[in-house]
């Protein structure tokens, strides 16, 4: 049992590392494609303060999975399905440059999991509609809504003054809301692995159930959070940096600021959000703000059908590697399998996307437009 | 129909008050960036007195809302 546990809890720290890298593009997409910070400066930032958001609570450790599975009856194997579930759709989603949500990967991947496992009544249907299906809905809206309002604010309020200023200003600034989302990201989603460990560790009998969150537990997914941020998810960055809309400092700082604004204060009152959808409700909603701005909503419906297919995805993934484990007499062994088996698939999808390799030196190659000039006379949407 | 199953998960008011917040921030925010924009190019045309005190309230917003923000995050 120990060798399963400490299998799951490797495969854990796994899914926040990806967790990590694909959502650098939350907090610093529009950081980069404005140039406030460099490409490797700002997923420095965003690494720093993943780490310092980890420790600065732990209120919310509760698993992403409470309210959504029976905890009570979960067992390692389960778990760990559903975790290869989420990683392997992260892999996958990263890899074509598509901004999907971890957290949502997470669920469905624990969703699949037990449903193969416990049969439908594992699941608890309308946390998944608490969770999942209501804040999906809504939280890009309000983001969009407010980046949008943001946007219009930003550009009447500084019509009288120079370009320079306005710019200067404007990406100074930036680094202050990008900064705040890296924060809140490094909280929310460190947190929701720690819940997944004590889950872990408590279904393997290393933990007794309702224990708090144990340090070694924090620190190590703190650290990995960070770096899976530090190796920057630059395919994911570039799109939500450059291929959604051209973003001017403005622009970055509205949407920006109107993520850290939706996702501080949906925690505050309690729920829980996807940061990713969040950040590209934002990025559209800047885009729309602005008469002489193209959104593209080819790549808009590409991320939304993501969205849409995350959870099933997830799901199907996490179902197949329960089926498998399950196929095994010895738990410990199908684990050890299905584990090689993810290992080569993830290694196939690294080695492919070598070939059309991003990193921070080409991220912002496809930029329409030099991200250095912000427009001579702003146009909003009448 | 819709917006009733909404909100038996997400409450109505709540909604009210996350989408009263954020737009309320988002109004704020760029406006204290303007503000301090207009204290830098008043200071740069040497009206420094005056630069400084719109650079002062600019930033003075924008630091109440991240310790409002970093608030939020840590009570929870």
């Amino acid at each position: 049992m120990l060798s399963l546990v400490v299998l799951t809890v490797a495969t854990a720290l796994v899914f926040n590392f990806t967790n990590g890298f694909h959502d650098t593009a939350n907090a610093m997409a529009t950081t980069i494609a404005t140039q406030a910070l460099s490409p490797r400066m700002a997923v420095g930032a965003a690494a720093v303060l993943n780490l310092v958001g980890a420790f600065l609570s732990v209120a919310v450790a509760a698993t992403i999975a409470s309210g959504i599975v029976d905890q009570t009856t979960i067992t390692v194997p389960v778990i760990f399905a559903g975790l290869v579930g989420a990683i392997v759709w992260n892999v996958v989603t990263w890899y074509a440059g598509i901004p999907s949500s971890s957290s949502h990967a997470l669920v469905g991947g624990m969703v699949g999991s037990v449903v193969v496992a416990e049969g439908t009544a594992g699941v608890l249907w309308s946390g998944l509609a608490s969770k999942v299906i209501v804040p999906a809905l809504v939280a890009p809206f309000v983001c969009g809504l407010a980046a949008w309002v943001a946007t219009r604010v930003a550009y009447q309020a500084t019509r009288s003054r120079t370009e320079q200023s306005v710019r200067r200003g404007f990406r100074s600034s930036q680094i202050l809301s990008s900064s705040l989302v890296a924060l809140a990201h490094g909280t929310n989603d460190a947190q929701k692995t720690m819940g997944v460990i004590v889950l872990t560790l408590v279904a393997g009998g290393r933990l007794p159930a309702g224990s708090s969150v144990p340090t070694w537990v924090m620190v190590s997914c703190a650290v990995a959070v960070a770096l899976g941020t530090f190796s920057g998810g630059w395919r994911v960055i570039r799109t939500l940096g450059t291929k959604v809309t051209t973003v001017a400092p403005a622009q970055g700082f509205s949407a920006e600021t109107a993520s850290a604004t939706t996702i501080l204060a949906s925690s505050f009152f309690g729920f829980s959000l996807s940061t990713t959808q969040v950040v590209s409700g934002g990025v559209v909603g800047t885009g729309l703000a602005r008469r002489d701005e193209i959104v593209h909503w080819t790549v808009v419906r590409r991320m939304v059908v993501a969205w849409l297919l995350t959870v099933p995805a997830a799901g199907l993934i996490g179902a197949t590697a329960e089926g498998a484990v399950s196929a095994f007499s010895s738990a410990t062994t199908g684990v050890a399998v299905v584990s090689v088996i993810a290992c080569i698939a993830l290694a196939v999808v690294f080695v492919v996307a070598r070939r059309s390799n991003v990193t921070a030196d080409n991220v912002l190659d496809e930029l329409d437009l030099n991200p250095l000039e912000e427009p001579a006379a702003p146009a909003l949407v009448a | 129909m819709t917006i009733l199953s909404v909100s038996t998960y997400l409450p109505a008011g709540d909604l009210a008050r996350i989408v009263a917040a954020t737009l309320l921030v988002s109004i704020a925010a760029p406006s204290a960036v303007a503000l301090g924009i207009a204290g830098l190019e008043q200071r740069d045309t040497g009206r420094a007195p005056l630069g400084n005190t719109l650079l002062a309230l600019g930033g003075g917003v924008l630091a109440l809302l991240v310790a409002t923000g970093l608030y939020a995050l840590i009570q929870r």
